[in-house]
């Protein structure tokens, strides 16, 4: 049976769900760049910091989705704005691939900071910049296999929020990439870092995941 | 669009759960067209009124008028 809710109790839930989730990136965040070689961290080029940022994301994310999926009774259903923990284990197979996918490219796109902001500041990673490229297109590769199968086991509105996603992003990524690459060449501001396409193309996918999901009624408390 | 799905749902006695297995799609899709954030496609729709054995133009409202 569906359980009920109250809104109020629906949206401190939310609230909850927000600010752990804050505190946590934060903290990670401040830990990884106090520990990567040394302190080091702290000195990188802001462009290194934000893709490290947005990979932390995307791990936080598949880390909170992958735990709610394993023990959706005692933590997936505080954790996950779901109705009840029935919910995530009928929706098993389509949140293991999102917390799989979340956790491969967020790990893969901060070895790519990792690798990046190392060699920016002379220290030799432990994996070189080619490297973590390799294994970031790797990454992807397996991102786009678990996509494909998820789409086909996708209901109407998960093909339909999908569409919407890529859309969203499309037109922010033109958005962005007009404005800041029209703006650069009329020497109003400086040009993108190679690496700002990288964080952009995934931060904007998260943007539109976020938007297209509220557009739906999906962050609404349950 | 208006619809009465959760109405004829609870009258029913079924979870969105239930009608979403009855249905074969996610309960989040049942979630998004009774809170009127998702209008479900054509066999979707007719499948829903078949369950609940109406006609589609009673299980969703639409305002609209013909021009004169």
């Amino acid at each position: 049976m569906t359980t009920k809710a109250s809104p109020t109790a629906g949206w401190k839930k939310i609230a909850a769900q927000a600010l752990f989730g804050a505190v946590v990136g934060a903290a990670g965040m401040f830990a990884a760049l106090s520990l990567l070689e040394g302190g080091d961290g702290n000195d990188w080029p802001g462009s290194i910091i934000i893709l490290l940022g947005v990979g932390f994301i995307y791990t936080l994310m598949g880390a909170f989705v992958g735990i709610g999926t394993l023990a959706p009774r005692l933590v997936g259903q505080r954790l996950l704005n779901v109705a009840d923990a029935e919910e995530i284990v009928e929706e098993r197979s389509h949140l293991g691939g999102s917390a799989i996918g979340c956790l491969a490219l967020g790990a893969g796109l901060m070895l790519l900071a990792y690798a990046t902001g190392s060699e920016a500041v002379g220290t030799t990673p432990r994996v070189s910049v080619a490297a973590a490229f390799w294994i970031l297109v790797a990454v992807l590769g397996l991102f786009t296999l678990v996509s494909v199968w998820m789409w086909r086991d996708f209901d109407e509105l998960w093909r339909q929020l999908t569409l919407e996603v890529t859309a969203i992003t499309g037109n922010l990524m033109m958005f962005v990439a007009v404005l800041w690459g029209g703006a650069a060449t009329a020497d109003l501001i400086a040009g993108p870092h190679p690496i700002d396409l990288v964080s952009l193309s995934f931060g904007l996918m998260l943007l539109g995941c976020f938007v297209a999901t509220a557009r739906r009624g999906m962050m609404a408390p349950r | 669009m208006e619809n009465r799905v959760r109405e004829y749902r609870e009258a029913a006695g079924w979870s969105q759960g239930e009608l979403a297995r009855r249905l074969g799609v996610s309960r989040q899709t049942i979630n998004a067209v009774e809170t009127d954030k998702y209008d479900p496609s054509l066999p979707l729709a007719l499948r829903m009124a078949r369950l609940f054995a109406l006609e589609v133009c009673e299980l969703f409202i639409d305002h609209w008028n013909p021009k004169e």
